[in-house]
C-alpha cells in the first residue's frame, strides 16, 4: 500500500483495489482515468474495460480518418500500434506491485493480416512480468474475424516518481494538474 | 510520386499533420508540429509513444511509395520501435526515413526521430512492409 501526495489516495495493488477517501475505486474506474487523462488515449475514442481476470481491453471503433489509404478503409498499423501501446502501459499500471511512472522501452508489432475494412477492433494486453524495474508485456489486437495483429513489449518502471498517479488523482479531485 | 501526394493518400497520415521537411539522396524527412491531442502523460507534457510509432510507420510508408514509385502504400508485416527518450510537447518531431532493402516484394525501412538536435533521437526503428500492387481493371 502506497501514499500519493497529501495521504488522501492510496493504493493497494495486491488485490486490485484503489481507494479515494475511504471509497473503492474498481480497477476499471482507474483505467477510464488513466484514459481519461492522456490527451492522446481521448483522442483514439477508445472504451476501457477490465475482464473479469484484471485484463484491460481496449476497443477502438473504425473512424475514416485513421484508415490506412484511400481505397483500403481498414484502420492504419499506426494507430493500432498506439492502441496496443496504450492497453499495454494500463496492464502494467494494473500488475504493479509499487506505483511508479512508467514509458515504454521497446515494442514489436507483428501484423498476421490487414484488419477488416472499417471493422472496428479491440485490444488485450497482458502483464507476463515485472523484473527489476522492466515489465514484460503482450497483447493482440483483434477485429471481428480474429486476431489480426500481435505485439510484446518492455516498459520501464520509476519507483518512487509518481507524477503520472498524481496527476490522474488530482483530477478526481477537482484540482488542476 | 511527390511526398505529399503519398501523404495526401493515407488519411491517419494527413489527421497527424505530418509535412515533408526535407529531401535527402537517401530518403526524406518528416515534420510532426506538437499539439495537445499528441500529449501521453500530461506530468511530462510528452508526445504518446503510440504517436511517435505511427509518425514513423507514416514516413517509412511514404518514402517508400516515393521512392519506389508506388501508387498503393505498402502493407506492414512488422515494426520494432526502440524508445530512447522523452519527446517533449515544446518542440516539432523529425523524422528521417530509408529504404534498407528495396526488394520486388518485400522492403525494408528504417527511421530515426528526433527533435531539436538529430545526434540525439528519441525514438528508432525498422520494418518490413509487403508491396500491394493495384489490381488490374
Amino acid at each position: 500500500m502506497v501514499a500519493i501526495s497529501n495521504d488522501y489516495y492510496y493504493i493497494q495493488s495486491s488485490n486490485q483495489h484503489y481507494y479515494r477517501f475511504g471509497e473503492i475505486l474498481e480497477s476499471s474506474e482507474l483505467l477510464d482515468l488513466f484514459r481519461g487523462r492522456s490527451p492522446a488515449h481521448v483522442d483514439l475514442h477508445a472504451e476501457t474495460s477490465v475482464d473479469s481476470d484484471d485484463t484491460p481491453v481496449l476497443q477502438l471503433p473504425y473512424q475514416s480518418r485513421f484508415a490506412r489509404s484511400q481505397s483500403r478503409p481498414a484502420l492504419h498499423a499506426g494507430i493500432v500500434m498506439t492502441a496496443m501501446d496504450s492497453a499495454m502501459g494500463l496492464a502494467t499500471m494494473l500488475a504493479m506491485e509499487e506505483l511508479s511512472s512508467l514509458a515504454t522501452l521497446e515494442l514489436r508489432y507483428d501484423e498476421l493480416r490487414p484488419p477488416q475494412d472499417e471493422d472496428g477492433i479491440f485490444i488485450k494486453s497482458h502483464c507476463d512480468s515485472i523484473d527489476d524495474g522492466i515489465a514484460y508485456l503482450t497483447s493482440t489486437a483483434s477485429d471481428s474475424s480474429g486476431i489480426f495483429a500481435r505485439a510484446v513489449a518492455r516498459f520501464i518502471l520509476t519507483p518512487g516518481s509518481t507524477s503520472f498517479m498524481e496527476a490522474a488523482m488530482a483530477a478526481i479531485n477537482g484540482e488542476q494538474s | 510520386m511527390i511526398p505529399q501526394s503519398a501523404i495526401d493518400a493515407i488519411p491517419y497520415a494527413e489527421q497527424l499533420g505530418i509535412k515533408l521537411h526535407d529531401t535527402l539522396d537517401s530518403g526524406f524527412v518528416f515534420k510532426l508540429e506538437p499539439e495537445s491531442r499528441f500529449m501521453g502523460n500530461p506530468a511530462i507534457e510528452a508526445f504518446h509513444g503510440g504517436i511517435i510509432c505511427g509518425l514513423m510507420d507514416c514516413a517509412m510508408t511514404v518514402t517508400i511509395m516515393c521512392v519506389l514509385e508506388k501508387a498503393e502504400p505498402p502493407s506492414i508485416i512488422n515494426q520494432t520501435t526502440s524508445y530512447l527518450g522523452s519527446a517533449s510537447l515544446q518542440s516539432p518531431v523529425y523524422v528521417r526515413a530509408e529504404i534498407t532493402k528495396p526488394g520486388r516484394r518485400i522492403v525494408g525501412a528504417y527511421a530515426r526521430a528526433y527533435q531539436d538536435n538529430e545526434v540525439h533521437l528519441v525514438a528508432k526503428c525498422s520494418s518490413l512492409f509487403k508491396l500491394v500492387e493495384r489490381l488490374r481493371q
